[in-house]
């Protein structure tokens, strides 16, 4: 199988396409836990040195 | 592998509707009443269209002339390119199919088609009089497939098949008979059916089959040949 | 332990979280008639599920009707919240702050709407996950649902993270609130404490993802197009339907928020946090777009009539002056003429006349998606010579679209009175840098207390 019949095959056959949706929300949704956790984290390091020298 | 095409003289058509009506009991289409028939609902896979008089000046035409279509079963079909599951799809000869059990029912794809081949299940297939004891029993079937005659479910398209369930035939009894199947073995129903014997089926690969000979003919034109969907029904054009 | 986090200042505070207090008779009665509304809506989907899709006015080759015409619309309006908090986010527009949430929240609540509306087109709802399960990347139906889905969870994730410091203040500040919808603030709030780092980081991934947004804008409403654009149909088939798509969706959306700003400045009596310069900003930017409507239609047209295709004609003359008249005529006077002269003689300093215009504009948007749309399949390229199309929507289709406007307002309403609908930690005093330094951060929020 070449390239190009393996890029044609990856458009024109059912199924991979509902591969790439799931993969776009997943890793998407994925990105956004991480960021949220992120976010919340912000400050937490700090916080603790602080109680730790309390 | 066979590329199947079929040819219709324009000049030996003479309107009867026979492939039409040929078309329905072969492959159970249901019939609508005149009021969903006034909106379009109606479905006629292979249908026949009176053409609009031509003017020449001051004179329109006083000939009627008509226009029957079938599927073009295209080379480079706009349906398939926009079915998002594979609902319909080609086939290694050609054929444009359609799975009724994966069909969704976006109705893509008849938006797409530049003929308008393609039908849509409005309500759930309906038929008067007991007719319904009379369908065709023959349908292409097989793990989530179900294609040919088989009596559709609402909500899904449907459209000429060139009477997939014929070939399907034809090869299983060559093959029950112990022998290869040769294209000439089959023809849809509109063709076996056509009054003026206006209609030809065959093989476009095979240089010497009654569809390649009469494709050469300086008569021959195809349907919206600029829309790059290469058809492979071929009109002869009358006179 | 109960997390308690530090509040930036902001002297409306009081004002904007009063809706969320009590809520008013008029707004259980308001509800119930929008659910009923909805109720009504389900009835004739149900209908239009047991019956089949006959029961709508589609027909052959009319395939495609009203319900492509909201999921084109909803989309469109969708874009209102990301184009104002995102890309005036990027542009540094100061002005926008505090219509952000009332314009994402438009995005929010339509989105579904739009989504909702390709399962009601569908014949065979039921099979929709054959779209994953057998998903063909070729088809632009799979380009629009990969893209339409990542845009409603990145605008649902992109909201949800502006709100944040806002829901622990209702956690915060709303004692006397019943115990399930205190309980609501604290889970949702996700224990946020509101300290400078969390704010800094909060501002950084808002913008990181409004660039995002951004794209995903551009992207959203082209791909929307392109289900259109890659037929050949005439009328449908140009590259400019895109662009145009794209800037009618921006346009309609800006128009609905000036709409949801005035009803909830009325509402809500937010005339302080949300000042009439609002709508002098919104009312240039709405110039810019009615302008930029009449250059792509004029390109289009244009286009069109020069080249002179004989089945592009066809549907140019359905537009003009053929079966369309009244529509088309009447969207080129609603969403041009009439808003364009209310915007430059009456619109500045007056909320009604802006009001107006903006019902207008989305009148004839929805107008213009519904003549984008339906005229081309009145005459298809083979078949505008053989069969001519006409399309009458029935009442179930009417229905639906009712119930699917009912269910955005619904959403709309109730998230008011359970979410400030103006952000208060945005809005806060001492304006200032977008993102200062977290040195001044610090200053202006204070140590945690």
């Amino acid at each position: 199988m070449t390239i190009g019949e393996l890029i044609g095959a990856f458009f024109t056959t059912p199924g991979p396409g509902g591969v790439v949706v799931i993969l776009v929300l997943g890793l998407a949704g994925a990105i956004y836990v991480l960021l949220t956790r992120w976010i919340l984290q912000g400050g937490q390091a700090e916080e603790g040195t602080m109680r730790r020298l309390r | 592998m066979p590329r199947w095409s079929m040819v219709i003289d324009l000049d030996k058509c003479v309107a009867c509707q026979g492939c039409s009506i040929a078309c329905r009991m072969e492959n159970n289409t249901p019939i609508v009443s005149p009021s969903e028939a006034a909106l379009g609902r109606s479905m006629l896979w292979n249908d026949v269209f009176p053409l609009r008089a031509e003017e020449e000046g001051a004179i329109a035409s006083a000939k009627a002339r008509f226009l029957t279509r079938p599927c073009m079963h295209c080379e480079d079909p706009p349906c398939v390119k926009v079915c998002p599951v594979g609902a319909t799809y080609q086939d290694d000869e050609g054929l444009v199919r359609q799975n009724y059990t994966r069909c969704i029912g976006c109705r893509f794809c008849t938006v797409a088609c530049p003929y308008g081949v393609r039908y849509f299940n409005w309500y759930e297939p309906a038929w008067e009089d007991g007719l319904d004891q009379h369908l065709n029993p023959d349908r292409v079937e097989g793990r989530g497939v179900l294609e040919g005659p088989a009596v559709r479910p609402k909500g899904v398209v449907e459209k000429c098949t060139f009477c997939i369930h014929r070939l399907h035939k034809a090869r299983a009894r060559a093959e029950a008979e112990g022998r290869d199947f040769r294209p000439d073995e089959y023809v849809p129903a509109c063709v076996q059916t056509c009054t003026g014997k206006a209609r030809f089926f065959g093989d476009l690969d095979d240089a010497n089959s009654t569809v390649s000979l009469l494709a050469q003919s300086r008569r021959a034109f195809r349907l919206l040949n600029e829309a790059g969907t290469h058809p492979k029904v071929i009109y002869l054009h009358e006179g | 332990m109960k997390a308690r986090s530090v509040h930036p200042d902001n002297k409306h505070e009081a004002i904007i979280l009063t809706p969320l207090q009590d809520i008013t008779t008029i707004d259980r009665w308001l509800w119930a008639l929008l659910l009923g509304l909805i109720g009504l809506g389900g009835y004739a989907y149900v209908r239009q599920l047991t019956l089949g899709m006959g029961v709508t006015g589609m027909n052959r080759p009319v395939y495609w009707g009203v319900y492509i015409t909201n999921f084109v619309f909803f989309i469109g309006l969708a874009h209102s919240g990301t184009f104002i908090s995102a890309i005036l986010r990027l542009a540094g527009a100061e002005w926008r702050k505090p219509l952000t949430r009332a314009a994402e929240a438009i995005t929010l609540f339509s989105l579904p709407f739009g989504v909702a509306s390709i399962v009601v087109d569908m014949g065979r709802p039921e099979r929709l996950l054959n779209v994953i399960s057998h998903g063909r990347f070729q088809s632009p139906l799979l380009w629009d649902f990969t893209a339409v889905s990542l845009y409603l969870c990145s605008s649902v994730v992109f909201f949800y993270l502006s709100l944040l410091p806002d829901i622990a203040l209702c956690r915060d500040r709303l004692t006397d609130v019943p115990a399930w919808q205190h309980r609501m603030y604290e889970i949702l709030a996700l224990g946020w404490q509101g300290r400078p780092e969390q704010f800094h980081r909060l501002e950084r991934v808002l913008d990181g993802m409004a660039i995002f947004l951004a794209m995903l804008v551009v992207t959203v409403h082209t791909v929307v197009s392109w289900v259109f654009g890659m037929t050949i149909q005439p009328g449908w088939h140009t590259a400019l339907i895109g662009p145009f798509f794209l800037l009618g969706a921006i346009f309609s959306g800006t128009a609905a928020v000036v709409i949801a700003l005035a009803i909830l400045r009325r509402v809500y009596h937010l005339e302080e946090s949300l000042p009439l310069g609002l709508f002098n900003s919104l009312r240039k930017l709405l110039i810019v777009f009615t302008l930029g409507w009449l250059y792509m239609m004029v390109s289009e047209f244009l286009t069109i009539f020069y080249g002179n295709i004989p089945e592009e004609m066809e549907v140019f003359w359905q537009k003009f002056t053929g079966d369309f008249t009244w529509l088309f005529w009447a969207m080129t006077i609603l969403v041009f003429v009439v808003p364009l002269l209310i915007f430059i003689f009456r619109g500045k300093d007056s909320i009604g006349w802006m009001v107006t215009a903006s019902v207008l504009i989305n009148v004839g948007m929805w107008l213009e998606r519904f003549v984008v749309i339906v005229p081309t399949e009145t005459r298809p390229r083979l078949l505008y010579e053989l069969v001519q199309g006409t399309y009458r929507p029935t009442w179930v289709e009417a229905v639906i679209t009712v119930s699917m406007f009912a269910g955005m307002f619904l959403l709309y309403a109730v998230f008011t009175r359970f979410f400030p609908i103006v952000p208060v930690w945005e809005t806060a005093e001492e304006p200032g840098a977008e993102v200062p330094p977290v040195t001044r951060r610090r200053r202006r929020f204070g140590v945690r207390r």
